[in-house]
């Protein structure tokens, strides 16, 4: 799990079926300081999260 | 999940049976803006991707659990092709 800033959406119209209806978003990994360190991922959004918000985003392989 | 593209086909007759019917593709890992990271991986195609297309993949047990068949030793997934990136107050674009 890390933290993370939502800072775009990723449009996909064909994806795996248990993405379906899902939001994708583009988030930007932060440091404890809210400083963004390593490159943008993109996140399924459970929380309805917009642009700007600060998130917490699970990753199963560490250290991303 | 990270954003790749994807830059060739691997054929593989032999292969673990719960692979069985599944497409490898090699793929490069990108930025967001598409330029190359990383180096160049293999993974389970579940999109029916094609070459040169802009696709996201899951990495690790996620990949494996992406397959009809769960038991299996995916390390890698394609689950999306990417139609656009949409980040408004990023620099340059996406």
């Amino acid at each position: 799990m890390f933290l993370a800033r939502v800072v775009g959406d990723v449009v996909a119209t064909i994806k795996h079926p248990a993405l379906a209806n899902r939001k994708l978003l583009l988030v930007q990994p932060l440091t404890g300081d809210g400083a963004a360190v390593g490159r943008p991922a993109i996140a399924v959004d459970s929380v309805d999260a917009g642009i700007g918000d600060h998130v917490l985003v699970v990753d199963e392989v560490a250290g991303v | 999940m990270h954003f790749a593209r994807v830059t060739g086909t691997v054929v593989c007759t032999a292969k673990v049976p719960s692979w069985r019917g599944q497409r490898l593709l090699l793929m490069q890992p990108t930025d967001p803006h598409g330029v190359p990271e990383g180096r160049t991986l293999v993974a389970v195609d579940l999109v029916s991707a094609a070459r040169g297309q802009r696709v996201f993949y899951v990495r690790g047990r996620e990949a494996a659990n992406a397959l009809p068949d769960t038991d299996n030793p995916a390390d890698a997934a394609i689950v999306g092709i990417v139609d656009d990136v949409r980040a408004p107050g990023e620099p340059g674009g996406l």
